[in-house]
């Protein structure tokens, strides 16, 4: 396990840290904000969170997708380092043939699809998408650590994005499914003021 | 205002649509609980799935050398000081790595086996390991271990098992202990004299020193990196080292 501590001190540079720990704020300050104003302001808050963090894992995953795929070339890790080369030429960057990040991109899509949706659909779809990306990263993160001996920083602020969108997706499924059956007016009575039935 | 059965009635309503709000609430909890519980049965199915297909569909196209792949690839290629194969070989190949640079062990196990069993056993070109410590003090003290292997022409054997024992670098693994250990298992023949040879710090600062400045000069910026130099000619980077095919082609096509 020390070996591994060793590898994110190296692999992680504080202004990387920084950055992925400025993200975990916001997505907490985001879902403490939305708990705090209630139904539909809150749910409103909480798809503007996990808006602004799927566009994020697009702006990852695109620039890993760009680099990798279509240049040909080895991601950049900030500060320099090998860890993005190791990792990039290693066997799991590939599932099916496909890369890993083309994988992001098209999950982070999806979710921004499921987060613009206003339905419980989309309430679902965002938990549902948010945990197998969650899930996914904590097992490319665990390859990183204990199978390559490498740290890509493009895939622990990957990692972090999912964990958070997972977290954000997760209360807004929790709080807000069914909202839109509620709010449906099954009131037979007329608008008040007018004259009424009763 | 509402009269007296009016304003019953009007309150007997509303106790009906609160009980009903409660009753939906219920409902809506209890069908939430259900959805979000496939929901993620779903999600964590999906995991599941995709870690087997992951575990299952790499190619194994790399790892660990072992002693015996090591010997094998190595087996009847000369070997004189740092440089690999034929020392007359018109071209060479140069590749500026570090020890403890995870991406050169993998280029190391992965990748250069394919060239060294081409273009250098085959005598077409000869390949030159230069030592650009970029990693550091530990990265040094390994390459000045290696240098003084070559000194026996064990250098590439050297190289080989550290880096099939390579640690995480920084991280202390360089020792003493772990060099000798090195050493003995690259076939160092005089371990004693391979003791003394590492410690001429003079000797091997001014190689590494000068490896320094030719890598800065070629414009590299990372470890592994490469260049092919033709006869006394000045060395040029190779711009595409992606691949074996890459590299060999760099060899075959180089004026």
């Amino acid at each position: 396990m020390s070996d591994q501590i060793q590898l994110l001190k190296n692999g992680i540079p504080t202004e990387v840290a920084i950055f992925l720990g400025l993200i975990v704020i916001a997505s907490v300050a985001g879902i403490f904000l939305a708990l705090r104003q209630g139904d539909e302001r809150g749910e409103r808050t909480l798809r503007i969170t996990a808006g602004l963090l799927s566009i994020l894992g697009l702006a990852i995953a695109g620039y890993v997708a760009y680099t990798s795929v279509i240049l040909d070339q080895i991601p950049q890790c900030v500060g320099g380092g090998s860890g993005c080369s190791v990792v990039e030429k290693s066997q799991y960057s590939h599932l099916l043939g496909i890369h890993i990040s083309i994988l992001g991109l098209i999950g982070y899509v999806l979710i921004l699809g499921a987060t613009v949706s206003r339905t419980d659909y989309g309430r679902i779809g965002a938990l549902v998408l948010s945990l197998f990306g969650f899930g996914f990263s904590l097992y490319l993160t665990y390859l990183e650590l204990w199978e390559i001996f490498a740290i890509c920083q493009w895939c622990v602020a990957s990692a972090v994005t999912m964990a958070m969108l997972f977290a954000v997706n997760s209360v807004r499924a929790y709080s807000y499914y069914g909202l839109d059956e509620l709010d449906e007016p099954d009131d037979p009575s007329p608008p008040a003021g007018k004259p009424g039935l009763d | 205002m509402a009269t007296g059965p009016q304003q019953k009635r009007k309150e007997l309503r509303e106790k009906r649509l609160k009980a009903e709000a409660a009753s939906k609430g219920s409902d809506r909890r209890q069908n939430m609980g259900k959805i979000i519980g496939v929901a993620v049965a779903i999600g964590l199915i999906a995991i599941v799935a995709a870690v087997v297909v992951s575990m299952s569909g790499g190619d194994d196209n790399g790892g660990t050398k072992t002693a015996d792949t090591i010997n094998k690839d190595l087996d009847g290629i000369p070997q004189s000081g740092t440089v690999l194969g034929d020392p007359d070989a018109k071209v060479t190949l140069i590749e500026f790595g570090d020890l403890q640079c995870p991406a050169c062990r993998q280029y190391a196990e992965q990748v250069l086996p394919e060239v060294i069993a081409g273009p250098i056993k085959n005598g077409k070109a000869n390949f030159d390991f230069r030592q650009w410590t970029i990693l550091g003090e530990q990265s040094a003290f390994a390459a000045k271990a290696a240098f003084a292997a070559g000194e026996q022409n064990r250098y590439w054997q050297f190289l080989e098992h550290f880096y099939a024992d390579q640690g995480i670098e920084h991280s202390g693994y360089v020792t003493d202990d772990f060099l000798t250990d090195i050493a003995e298992k690259a076939g160092v023949p005089d371990i004693d004299k391979w003791n003394q040879d590492r410690e001429d710090e003079e000797k091997w600062g001014a190689v590494l020193a000068d490896t320094d400045a030719e890598a800065s000069s070629l414009g590299f910026s990372g470890t592994p990196s490469f260049a092919i130099k033709v006869g006394n000619g000045e060395p040029q980077p190779i711009a595409d080292t992606g691949s074996a095919e890459s590299i060999i082609k760099a060899i075959n096509t180089a004026k």
